[in-house]
This record gives structure tokens, C-alpha cells and sequence, in this order.
């Protein structure tokens, strides 16, 4: 097991042009599950790419186990990648799918079929072996591009989206066997994914980028509780965080803070006048819509989300409350953290 | 925001002294080349030698990745010109000074290699590596030498004086006298060059109007209106594309005669379809796939007809694919050979295709120039439109094979 | 009714069987006329004694067949046709391979290089034909000229590429590749394209070079498309007459003889079409085989 290292990476496809990836420094740890989320176009992918060594960077260094490996082919990188597509070899049985890169890596053939076998059984393959790629379902292919890589005991797995190409409920399962999966090898894993459900549920820890630049490095928690600048705080949650602008600072509050007066019992807490222009109702929860009423934040519009338990009529002004320490300061011009304070409101 | 600066990579001295030294060697040959005013074909050689110099130069002095590539292209290929002429012509011809000079030259560039792939060059120029890049340019330099050079030869042939063209110890690649344009006259002005072409123009034109007639609705009523029966029947068509002329111009030759078109254009523009109709079918149920039956059916709730839809929506926007069908037409009328020869023997009423292997050469005197000449005017405007339009036969020739 | 109008206009097919046979059935007519008639008549031709010149026709039997089989001319052509078709298809598989590679990758000039390597599939046969006859001349040869500058040829004695045997069956299977290889390398490169590109990615990080990505997984990828291109090729070289013809016309002493040279120069020269069909009619087999082959091929891309 290795751990993956970059220096200042940079990645710029056209000279004259914003960098894809632009001067990331990022350090897995030992055997955890790290989460690349952005947008698309963050340059997530790009930056995974390079560290396959799929793509030459402009600038920077990449290190595996300690060792520079810019100049070192994938296949002398010792990782494994799992597609996006699995890239599952459509003319070979899952067998010679599997034992493809044992082929190619000169593993002495009377080993071929054992290490097949334990790599099939880890991931529950092993009546498929004989088939073709196309015979087999989205799950199951998922499984093979997964045993492929796990054959050679990779020292990093990276894995491109490999949840996308399955329909909901399928996703959710290869889910939950990914992270055991993970669980049961231990193996230093970078997970790239644009799903912040998807990041949020697998990752140790989330990288979230955006226009080829890290935004922040962090736990789940962390990364959602604490954003380090508005584009993480609005792109995290659903529905996002609500941003007002308030003496020049940029207060963030997460729509489930955001609740009737009567609800919250601390002591500092931030009153507003709530007009509901819109709900939905979601089943477990209610989404309200509506402006704010009076104040220095007057005919801001701002998203709450409530549990079940209240009626509310379109058109009628409430009483809302925030928590203080709920609230999230942000500079208006740099949109980075700034510590927190008191501000007027009315 | 983080600062977006590529952060810079220090030139190596090496690099710096390869530029510096051909810069100057640029200047040097432009001063020699002006000095001792050196004209016409070797001037405008010497040109370009400076100008490559120059753009290698800067090239490299910028740290240019293509520039490289390029100079590794140069070397390799110089080294393995010096191989080729050091055991092919100065060894076997004991020309002993110039297989000196030769070995000099191949370790000169193989050491300027050898510098060029060394660690710190690679990564001051972005650590890629040059070698697939540059056999693929070796690739693509021989076979473009190999297929292209009858054509460059026909270049040659056209402009070069009689005299030149049939002179034995003439080095036969370059003009040993002054281009000429005698062979053009020769064949605009005494031969049925012109002729020819009309013919084929107006059998070209003809065929191009009979193909669309049929396989335009054919082709529509295959995709669409017959289903899954009319696959089968399409590919049914295109395997006739398959049977070729040279084993139906004997029956067809004898059909003609009975018709009595023997001698006529009219034979060709009775017969070419049979050749047309079958591929273009083909293509055009392809591109008339490819249109959303919803189109059709919004124009028919609309209120026209069937027929008055596939008229006035489907063949409008499927124009691009009419346009293949035509062009591939037109080229093959140019481009078919037995027929023609099958079915026209005077002179006066022949194709070009036919008309210039046949009766440019008079027996066995060959007017090569002429020949050559006419070769040249007749194939590379045929070559020049079909090469625009070559993605979309393409992908007529693969039979579905090649699924995105 | 109207729901049962609805359903069928929705259908397509069946709501206007007569306009979709009147559009079709003129195409499909002209190429029973043109090709189906003819295709019988061939046949037909290969067991009578039809002549240029007479319309007098009888039924002969298998006449036509011995007396050609007889002829050594007609074995020389059958034997040659083969060998100028697998020897090209070899030469043209492996160049057309080597050159898709290199066009693969888009770079600057991509699209004038491959109008130049374009050229002699896409400009006329006949034309490009005469220009390797120029090239291949008995005396002004260029590649001569460059053999005695270089020494390896004496200028008294220069090889004769169109008129000794062994030379002028090489010089017809190098034109048949040089026309060929620009044709195969697109559809080669058609099939190159269409793979997706993490499958080589993938490869790539399984740890495979070069060579073994060419071999297990790029080339297996390309069955079809490589099917295609040899089908096509097959059909082009074995039935061409143009190179021939022009070329050698068949000479010297029959050693560049192929079977639609021989079926043109008995039928239509030598006026007896009878022998011209028999002759032709060997180019069947091959045909149907290819057909056959081209079925499978498109039913295979249909099921994938």
C-alpha cells in the first residue's frame, strides 16, 4: 500500500488557456478512501488521469509511495483504474478479462488461475468467468472491472464515476459493496464522483474542486459543516446553503437551521420575518420557499427545510429563528471563511 | 484565486547552444545565398534550409515541444539516410572521402540524439516522450512519398522539355532545362482531350440524374415504410453492388448491340446506374435512418401526404446525403474503365478514363508528356472532390461494422 | 375508427404499402434488368456458343468449360488471379494497419497528408495506372535509373519491369497495393476510432506496451472492420481488369493473366462471347463466397 502525493500539479491543454488542473497539492494517507467531487469540468478527472499517468502534466510532480512517478508509464505506476465505462475488453470472457493484466505483467501463468479465482470470489464472480462482457448486467460488470483491478493487488486503486452508468437502485447496492470492498482490502483508494450524496456516504475524507483549483481538503463533516468558501458551501447540500449578504460579509445558513422561532431554544438566535411563497412536500420533510420580510436582508429569497409537524400556508409571513452558531461568515470579495461575529439584522 | 502561472523550466545549456549554433548557421546561409546570388531552384532550396534553421531555432529556444519532435524527426531520418547511402553508394562505389564524411555525419546526429533524450532536455520540455511521435511522422513521411509519387511524377513529366524528359543521363527527379507548357498545348490543342472530357461531363451529369430519380424514393421506402422486410431487401441491394462489370460486360455487350447503342454515350448512361443505384441506395436509407420518424409525422398532422412529407421534409433535410450520392456518381462515371471499353471503340465518342490510355498512346510511340499531362488534369479535380466526401462512403463501406 | 386510423398511421408501414412499392419498385426493376439479367445471361452465355456477330445461339453443354480448361492461358489466369488477390491482401492489411496507427491522432496537416496518401484510391484507376506505367518503363524508368546511379543495375542490360515474368507480376501486385492501401487504411481507420478510447487506457494501466495492446486487444476489436476491408479488397483486386489491361495486358506470355483480362480478350476481342462468359463465370464462387462472408459480418455488428 502506497500513498499518493502531489506537488503544485498543474495540467494546461491549450497554451494561453486556464490550467484544467491548476497547482494542486493533495497527500492521501495510508489505505483511505479519498473522494475527488467537483463539478463537471472541475478538473477531477483530469487530475486522476494524471496521477494514472493517462496524462503528462504541464507543471508539478506526483509522487506514489514516496517516489516521483512523472516520468514512469501506468504500468510501472503499479495502480489500478476502474473506468467510468469498466473499459471491460468486449471480446474477451471475464476470465481473460481478469487475468488480462497478470498477462501483461509477466505474472509466471501457473499463478494465472488461482489469483483469478481469488479475485472472482472476493467480488462474488465467480460463475461468470466463462461469460462475454456483453452477457453480463451493469452490477456485474461493475464487479469484473473491479476484480480486474484488484488481480494484480494494485498499491492505489482509482476509480473514475465507476456508480454513474447504474440506474438508482442498483447504485445504491454497489454502493454499500464498494465501501465494503474497500473495508476488506484496505487499499489506498481516490475516488473521483460529481454525486455529493455519493461522496458524502463513501468518502474518509472529500477533496472538493472547482475550475482545476482544490476548495478544500476535509472529513464528510468537515467539508459540509464547515465550508472553506462559498462554492463548496452552495455546491454541498440539497437543497444548498442560503447566502445573505449582510455589512458587507456573506452570512451561509443550511436550510435546516433555518427553522420556526417557537423551535429553537437557545438563547442567541437570529429572528426573521418569513414569507412562504412556495412548498413541497417531500414526504419526510417539507421544502418552503419564501422571502424574508423587513430587515437588512429584506426580499432575500431563502430555501428552509422542515420536518413534518407544521402546516404552512403560501402567501403567510412566519416567525424564523437561526441559531447563532449556526451561522457561516464568508468575505464578500475573496467568498473565503472569515471568522465568525455579531451583525445587526434589523 | 491560486495564481495560475505554469511554473517555468530553466533551458538547458545544451539547448541554448543547439539554437544559438543554427541560428547563426541561418544567417550564414542567407549570406552566402545572397552573396553569391544563387537563383532558381537551388535559391529557393537554400530558402527553405534557412527558414527551417530559423523556426528550428526558436523553436527551440522557446522550448517548443512539436520543435522536438521535429528535430528528432530530422536526425532519424538523417541517420538512416546516411546508412542507406553510405552501404548503398559510397562503400559499393569505393567513394571512400564521402563514406568518411558520411560516418562523421551519422555519429554528429546520433550524439545530438542521444543529448536530445537526455533526462534533463526530456523534462525541460515537458518530460513527454518523443520516439512514437516520431515514427509516426518516419510512418507517415514514407507513405506519402510512395503513394503520392506517380502523381508528383506526372507533375514532373507535364512541365519537362522532350529533350529533358528522354535524356538518359538527365537526373530524372529534378528539371535539368527550363519547365515547359508544350505538352499542355499539344494535348488541349491536337488531341480529343477536351472532347473526352465533355463526354464524360455530360454522361456524368445524366447517370447523376437517373441515380437520384430511383434511389432516392427507393432508399426512403426501404428505411421506412417497409421495416424490418426492407433491411433485408437494402442489404439485399448493396450485396448487388458486389457483382462487378468484368463479369457482366459480356451479356451487357451484347444487350447493347441488340439495342444498338454500341458507339454511344447512350450505352453508359444506360448501364452506369446499374453500377450507382445499388451503393447509393445503401447510403442514402442510412441518412434517411437517421432522421426522426417524428419529423415525418408532425409534417403529416400538419396535413400534407406521405409522399408530400417525404418531398418537402425528409429529402431537404437529408441534402448533404444527396449531395454524397451525387458526388459518388459522378466520380465513378469518371473513374469506370470497362464498360467504356466494352462498349465504345471510335475515338471521338470515348470517356477520358478510357480515352487517354488507349489513344494518347499511338501504338508504341508513347507521348509521355501529354500522357502524363492529361493524367494529371483528369484526376485531380476527381480525386480532389471525392477526397471531400470520402467519410461518408466510408462509413456506406462498412456495413455497419463500426458502430459508435 | 379514428383510434384504429391513429394506430395505423402510427405504424407507418402499413398505411401506405402501394406509395412505398411504387417508390421502390423502379430501383429494384433496373437492378433486376441491369444486373439480375445480365448476371443469367452470363451463365447462360457459358453453355452456348454466342459469338460477337451472329445471333445464332445453341445450347452447347460443358463445350465452353473443356475447351478453356485445356487452354494453359486459362489456367495461368485462374492461378495468377489468386496470387495477385492473397499476396495484395497481405501487403495491403499490414501497410494499411502501420498507416491507420500513425493517421489515428489528429495533428496539424493531418488533412493534407491524407489527401496525399488518398490519391491513388481516389483519383481514376486507369490514370493512376499510366502513371506507374511511365514509372515502370522499359527504358526511361526512374527506379532504373536510380538502380545504375546507385550500381546495382548495369545501364546495358536494365531490368524490364513490365516485360520479364517474375518483374511484371510484382509490378502488378505493388499497383493493386498502392491502390489499395489508401482505401483500406480509412476503413481501418474508421474501426480504429470507433473503439472506445479507455479500452487501450485501460490496457494501458493493466500494464500492456505497445505491441500486446495492438495484438490482444486493438486488432481482435477490429475483426469486422478488418473483415470488411479485406472483403472489399478481395472483390477489387480479384475482379480488376484496369491494372491489367493496362499494364501488360496480361503479357508477356500470359504471366500477368487474370481471369477478367482473359474473359475481356477472348469475349470482346476475339468476338467469342461464349468463352469470355465461361471464363468469367469462374469469378462466382468467389463472389457468392464474398457475399456470404459480407452477411455475416453485418449480421455480427447487428447483434453486438
Amino acid at each position: 500500500m502506497a500513498v499518493v502525493e502531489t506537488r503544485k500539479l498543474t495540467k494546461v491543454f491549450k497554451e494561453g488557456e486556464l490550467g484544467a488542473v491548476n497547482n494542486v497539492d493533495l497527500q492521501t494517507r495510508e489505505g483511505e478512501f479519498l473522494v475527488f467531487l467537483g463539478p463537471s469540468g472541475s478538473g477531477k478527472t483530469t487530475l486522476l488521469r494524471m496521477i494514472a499517468g493517462l496524462e503528462h502534466p504541464t507543471a508539478g510532480e506526483i509522487l506514489i509511495g514516496g517516489k516521483v512517478v512523472n516520468d514512469l508509464t501506468p504500468r510501472e505506476r503499479r495502480i489500478a483504474m476502474v473506468f467510468q465505462s469498466y473499459a471491460l475488453y468486449p471480446h474477451l470472457s471475464v476470465y481473460n478479462n481478469i487475468a488480462f493484466p497478470l498477462k501483461a505483467q509477466n505474472v509466471p501463468r501457473n499463478l494465472h488461475k488461482q489469483k483469478v479465482e481469488w479475485a472472482s470470489s472476493l467480488l462474488g464472480i465467480g460463475a461468470l468467468l466463462q461469460r462475454k462482457p456483453r452477457e453480463l448486467s451493469g452490477g456485474e460488470r461493475q464487479r469484473v472491472a473491479l476484480a480486474r483491478a484488484i488481480v494484480r493487488e494494485p498499491e492505489v486503486f482509482l476509480l473514475d464515476e465507476p456508480l454513474s452508468n447504474l440506474d438508482a437502485k442498483l447504485r445504491l447496492s454497489a454502493r454499500e459493496e464498494l465501501e465494503r470492498f474497500h473495508r476488506r482490502v484496505g487499499t489506498t483508494t481516490i475516488y473521483v464522483t460529481h454525486d455529493q450524496v455519493e461522496a458524502m456516504a463513501m468518502g474518509d475524507r472529500i477533496m472538493v474542486l472547482n475550475q482545476g483549483v482544490v476548495r478544500q481538503i476535509g472529513t464528510p463533516q468537515e467539508v459540509y459543516d464547515d465550508p472553506a468558501d462559498t462554492f463548496v458551501a452552495t455546491f454541498l447540500g440539497s437543497p444548498p446553503m442560503n447566502l445573505v449578504e449582510n455589512d458587507g460579509i456573506i452570512v451561509g445558513f443550511r436550510p435546516e437551521h433555518f427553522r420556526l422561532a417557537e423551535d429553537i431554544r437557545e438563547a442567541d438566535k437570529v429572528t426573521f420575518k418569513f414569507r412562504v411563497e412556495n412548498v413541497e412536500y417531500l414526504g419526510a420533510e417539507f421544502i418552503l420557499s419564501g422571502v424574508l420580510v423587513g430587515g437588512k436582508a429584506d426580499g432575500k429569497k431563502i430555501i428552509a427545510r422542515l420536518l413534518l409537524g407544521h402546516s404552512f400556508a403560501i402567501g403567510t409571513t412566519y416567525d424564523f429563528a437561526i441559531s447563532e452558531r449556526q451561522l457561516k461568515f464568508f468575505d464578500r470579495t475573496t467568498e473565503q471563511k472569515v471568522a465568525a461575529r455579531t451583525l445587526a439584522w434589523q | 484565486m491560486a495564481d495560475t502561472t505554469v511554473v517555468a523550466t530553466r533551458r538547458p545549456l545544451g539547448i541554448t547552444a543547439i539554437s544559438v549554433a543554427l541560428m547563426v548557421s541561418a544567417v550564414a546561409l542567407l549570406a552566402r545565398t545572397l552573396a553569391l546570388h544563387v537563383g532558381g531552384l537551388a535559391g529557393v532550396g537554400r530558402m527553405i534550409a534557412v527558414l527551417t534553421c530559423l523556426l528550428l531555432a526558436i523553436g527551440l529556444w522557446k522550448l517548443h515541444y512539436g520543435t522536438r519532435v521535429f528535430l528528432f524527426f530530422l536526425l532519424v531520418s538523417d541517420i538512416i539516410g546516411c546508412f542507406m547511402a553510405l552501404f548503398l553508394y559510397a562503400l559499393r562505389q569505393s567513394q571512400h572521402r564521402l563514406a568518411i564524411e558520411l560516418v562523421v555525419e551519422i555519429s554528429v546526429a546520433a550524439l545530438l540524439l542521444w543529448y536530445l533524450q537526455s533526462p534533463g532536455v526530456k523534462r525541460a520540455f515537458g518530460g513527454l516522450n518523443p520516439w512514437p511521435q516520431t515514427a509516426k511522422m518516419l510512418v507517415l513521411t514514407v507513405f506519402t512519398v510512395l503513394l503520392a509519387f506517380p502523381f508528383y511524377w506526372m507533375v514532373i513529366a507535364t512541365f519537362k522539355q522532350n529533350i529533358d524528359l528522354y535524356g538518359m543521363e538527365n537526373n530524372p527527379f529534378i528539371f535539368n532545362l527550363s519547365p515547359t507548357l508544350d505538352h499542355l498545348r499539344l494535348l488541349f490543342g491536337q488531341t480529343r482531350f477536351l472532347r473526352w472530357l465533355g463526354n464524360t461531363a455530360s454522361v456524368g451529369a445524366i447517370v447523376v440524374v437517373i441515380t437520384l430519380l430511383l434511389s432516392v424514393p427507393a432508399a426512403y421506402a426501404l428505411a421506412r415504410l417497409t421495416g424490418r422486410w426492407g433491411e433485408r431487401l437494402g442489404i439485399g441491394i448493396f450485396l448487388t453492388y458486389l457483382v462487378p462489370p468484368t463479369l457482366l460486360f459480356i451479356p451487357l455487350s451484347r444487350v447493347i448491340a441488340i439495342l444498338g447503342l454500341q458507339d454511344t454515350i447512350w450505352s453508359l448512361v444506360l448501364v452506369y446506374p446499374s453500377v450507382t443505384v445499388p451503393f447509393s441506395i445503401w447510403l442514402l436509407m442510412g441518412f434517411f435512418k437517421s432522421i426522426p420518424r417524428e419529423l415525418e409525422d408532425a409534417a403529416m398532422v400538419d396535413g400534407l401526404t406521405r409522399f408530400g412529407a417525404f418531398i418537402k421534409m425528409v429529402v431537404p433535410i437529408s441534402l448533404s446525403g444527396i449531395l454524397t450520392v451525387v458526388i459518388f456518381t459522378f466520380t465513378l462515371v469518371t473513374q469506370e474503365f470497362v464498360y467504356a471499353l466494352t462498349f465504345i471503340s471510335p475515338e471521338s465518342q470515348q470517356m477520358v478514363g478510357v480515352g487517354i490510355p488507349i489513344f494518347l498512346v499511338r501504338g508504341d510511340v508513347y507521348f509521355w508528356g501529354s500522357l502524363m499531362a492529361a493524367c494529371l488534369v483528369a484526376s485531380l479535380p476527381v480525386a480532389f472532390i471525392y477526397n471531400l466526401f470520402l467519410d461518408r462512403f466510408i462509413a456506406g463501406f462498412t456495413v455497419g461494422a463500426v458502430k459508435g | 375508427m379514428a383510434v384504429g386510423a391513429a394506430k395505423i398511421k402510427s405504424a407507418g408501414a402499413a398505411q401506405s404499402p402501394m406509395l412505398g412499392f411504387a417508390m421502390f419498385t423502379p430501383a429494384v426493376l433496373y437492378i433486376l434488368l441491369l444486373i439480375g439479367a445480365p448476371f443469367v445471361l452470363a451463365i447462360f452465355y457459358a453453355f452456348s456458343d454466342a459469338r460477337i456477330g451472329s445471333n445464332e445461339l445453341h445450347f452447347v453443354g460443358l463445350e465452353n468449360f473443356r475447351s478453356i480448361m485445356q487452354s494453359p492461358s486459362f489456367k495461368k489466369a485462374i492461378w495468377n488471379s489468386v496470387i495477385f488477390t492473397v499476396c495484395a491482401q497481405i501487403i495491403v492489411l499490414v501497410c494499411s494497419n502501420i498507416l491507420s496507427i500513425a493517421l489515428e491522432k489528429p495533428f496539424r496537416g493531418r488533412g493534407f497528408v491524407r489527401f496525399l496518401l488518398l490519391l491513388p484510391w481516389v483519383a481514376p484507376v486507369s490514370l493512376g495506372t499510366i502513371g506507374w506505367k511511365w514509372i515502370l518503363d522499359s527504358i526511361y524508368s526512374v527506379i532504373t535509373w536510380a538502380l545504375i546511379w546507385l550500381g546495382f543495375v548495369n545501364r546495358f542490360t536494365p531490368p524490364m519491369w513490365l516485360g520479364e515474368e517474375k518483374l511484371a507480376m510484382a509490378s502488378v501486385i505493388l499497383v493493386h497495393c498502392w491502390r489499395l492501401i489508401p482505401f483500406s487504411t480509412v476503413i481501418l481507420l474508421a474501426g480504429r476510432t470507433a473503439i472506445p478510447k479507455e479500452i487501450p487506457e485501460a490496457a494501458a494501466i493493466d500494464g500492456a506496451g505497445f505491441w500486446r495492446t495492438l495484438f490482444q486487444i486493438n486488432l481482435p476489436m477490429m475483426v469486422p472492420i478488418l473483415g470488411v476491408a479485406v472483403l472489399f479488397g478481395t472483390i477489387f483486386t480479384f475482379t480488376d481488369m484496369t491494372v491489367v489491361y493496362i499494364l501488360t495486358n496480361g503479357g508477356p506470355y500470359d504471366s500477368t493473366q487474370t481471369l477478367p483480362n482473359l474473359a475481356f480478350s477472348q469475349g470482346i476481342q476475339g468476338s467469342d462471347l461464349a468463352a469470355g462468359a465461361a471464363i468469367s463465370v469462374f469469378l462466382v464462387p468467389v463472389l457468392v463466397a464474398i457475399a456470404y462472408l459480407m452477411l455475416r459480418v453485418a449480421h455480427r455488428a447487428e447483434v453486438n
